[in-house]
């Protein structure tokens, strides 16, 4: 009987319609319309891990030291400000959906995006909560080039770069 | 919580035109599709203008044109080229009826011509000589073929008649000698072609001999060297060369049909003579013949030459037009069509998806619009190119002058006339 295992070559050939100048010309488009036509704009501060004396157990800190902070142009969903009202009375949580440009983030800032890291948008400071990679450029899987970060505007005292 | 590998490195130059065009790309064939004009400065300079004119008119000091400079170098080449073929089919159709079984050549992958003789004529540039076309072609056949002259070679030959022996078998006859006779004329020249007998004579074809007729003409003149006869008071009237023609036709008409002795028939080449050939009949008949050729080759030594020429707008020895001899109507005209091929090469690019996308959502870019815009500015342009040039062919500038001329006479025919007042 025949091996029915799957094996992918060590060379794959590459996508014959979309490939590297197609994806190229995307990250190009993309750089350009986000930064220099839209323009929205906040500063990324990236929690300093090693420096930052978080609980071993919950992983939390009440101080944080942060790297120093790097200017990101993305595009930035204005989720409103939102009233609850519980037992404890009202409460008005404010947040955003910020889509990062992968590439553009990782192959030219630096930047990884990760949950615990702090943005300033605006005048406030909003926490990373969330993140998604939602979409596969030309459905492509490695080829992931979005980054949906959703945030909550931080509390006092959560965090201050001030 | 481990520290994540930070190894970015970017692995996308942006691909934007340039804001000028650098000399020495622009000098080097590898960067153009054909390099036809790459070695003329001039073409250089202005390929390397071009590239600044389309940043321009494109916007691109504020947005981004994804082309190279590579990219308007092909533009403006091709926009020569487009230039240089539509002139020349407008030449093509000035220059046809004079060059038709001219001189043609052999071209390169380029269009350009071979032989240097040949490009050297530069006859795309040249004004031609008006040579009545295919109209001399049709004349010269028909001469030859109402016997008087032109350029197919009519050939003699005789056979002796056989007492008691009406017909007579000339394709044989004339094929026999062609094939053992080697001072004959046509030796080696029938093969297997049919021969076409023009004339049957039983004498020499002495037209003069009764030129002026029966008695030899009193006080007339011949050819004032071997014929004639005047007195000193003779006076000459000057008469132009086809009156004498017409005359000797009429002459020889009157000979064939009323003085000879003998007639003939012709079926399929077989000459039949009339009364049958007797003891006092002449020794020897001659025939005059032509050979019938294919229509494409020359016959060697005759005045029958042009067949290897040009025959029709592709045989034309017409080059691309060289880039010094484009003048300034031509130059505005190429750096136009050069951008509309720019405009069509960057709908390629920004059309090759519907839509791209972006963070979150997705952009429709321009691509369309370009396209519509490029291929509409192509068609007026060779539009207004290709009507200028049909309002500048010379049968066109004849028929204007011959207006003008018309205008001319009827403004004239306002003027009053001059009174004589004495």
């Amino acid at each position: 009987m025949a091996d029915n295992k799957w094996e992918q070559p060590d060379a794959p050939p590459p996508p014959l319609f979309l490939n590297k100048k197609e994806r190229d010309l995307v990250k190009q488009v993309n750089d350009e319309l986000v930064e220099r036509i839209i323009g929205q704009q906040l500063l990324y501060y990236a929690i300093d891990i090693k420096n930052t004396n978080f609980h071993p157990l919950y992983g939390e800190a009440i101080e944080k030291t942060f790297l120093p902070p790097v200017r990101v142009f993305a595009l930035i969903d204005w989720e409103g400000i939102k009233t609850e009202t519980d037992k404890y009375g009202l409460d008005v949580t404010t947040s955003l959906t910020i889509h990062f440009h992968k590439r553009r983030l990782t192959e030219d800032q630096n930047i990884f995006v990760r949950e615990g890291d702090f943005v300033l948008y605006s005048d406030f400071f909003y926490e990373v909560l969330t993140l998604n990679e939602p979409t596969q450029l030309f459905g492509q899987a490695d080829q992931r080039f979005e980054i949906s970060a959703k945030c909550v505007r931080a509390r006092k005292g959560l965090f201050d770069a001030t | 919580m481990a520290v994540p590998t930070l190894t970015p490195t970017q692995t996308t130059p942006a691909i934007v035109l340039p804001e000028t065009g650098s000399l020495t790309t622009a000098a080097d064939s590898v960067n153009y599709p054909y390099g036809i004009y790459v070695s003329n400065t001039d073409f250089v300079s202005g390929a390397v203008d071009q590239v600044n004119y389309t940043y321009r008119k494109l916007g691109g000091d504020v947005l981004d044109i994804e082309l190279t400079q590579k990219n308007i170098f092909a533009a403006y080449e091709e926009a020569v080229l487009e230039y240089s073929y539509l002139v020349n089919i407008h030449q093509a159709k000035n220059a046809l009826a004079s060059g038709l079984g001219a001189i043609t050549g052999t071209f390169d992958h380029d269009g350009e011509i071979k032989e240097t003789s040949v490009a050297q004529l530069s006859a795309s540039l040249r004004y031609p000589k008006f040579d009545f076309g295919y109209v001399r072609n049709v004349a010269d056949r028909t001469i030859t073929e109402t016997g008087l002259g032109g350029s197919e070679p009519i050939y003699s030959a005789s056979l002796a008649t056989v007492n008691g022996q009406q017909d007579y078998d000339l394709q044989k006859i004339i094929n026999s000698s062609s094939v053992n006779d080697a001072s004959s004329s046509f030796y080696g020249k029938v093969g297997d072609s049919r021969v076409t007998i023009r004339r049957v004579y039983y004498k020499t074809a002495h037209a003069m001999w009764r030129f002026f007729g029966y008695y030899g003409g009193i006080n007339a003149i011949g050819n004032l060297s071997t014929y004639g006869m005047y007195a000193d008071d003779s006076t000459f009237e000057v008469i132009p060369p086809w009156q004498n023609k017409l005359q000797s036709i009429a002459y020889e008409d009157a000979i064939y049909t009323r003085n000879s002795h003998y007639s003939y028939e012709i079926k399929n080449n077989r000459l039949r003579l009339f009364p049958r050939p007797g003891n006092h009949s002449p020794d020897r008949f001659w025939v005059e013949f032509t050979i019938k050729t294919d229509p494409w080759s020359e016959v060697s030594g005759s005045l029958d030459t042009g067949r290897k020429g040009a025959n029709n707008m592709n045989t034309l020895p017409f080059a691309n037009i060289p880039y010094k001899n484009i003048n300034s109507i031509g130059k505005q005209w190429i750096r136009r069509f050069a951008l509309a091929l720019a405009k069509e090469m960057l709908s390629q690019i920004r059309g090759k998806f519907t839509t791209i996308p972006i963070p979150g959502q997705s952009v429709t870019l321009n691509a369309t619009d370009l396209a519509s815009q490029a291929k509409e500015e192509q068609e007026k342009l060779r539009e207004e190119l290709k009507t200028v040039l049909s309002e500048m062919t010379y049968a066109k500038i004849a028929e204007a002058e011959t207006n003008l001329v018309k205008s001319a006479n009827e403004i004239l025919k306002t003027v009053p006339y001059g009174v004589y007042v004495g």
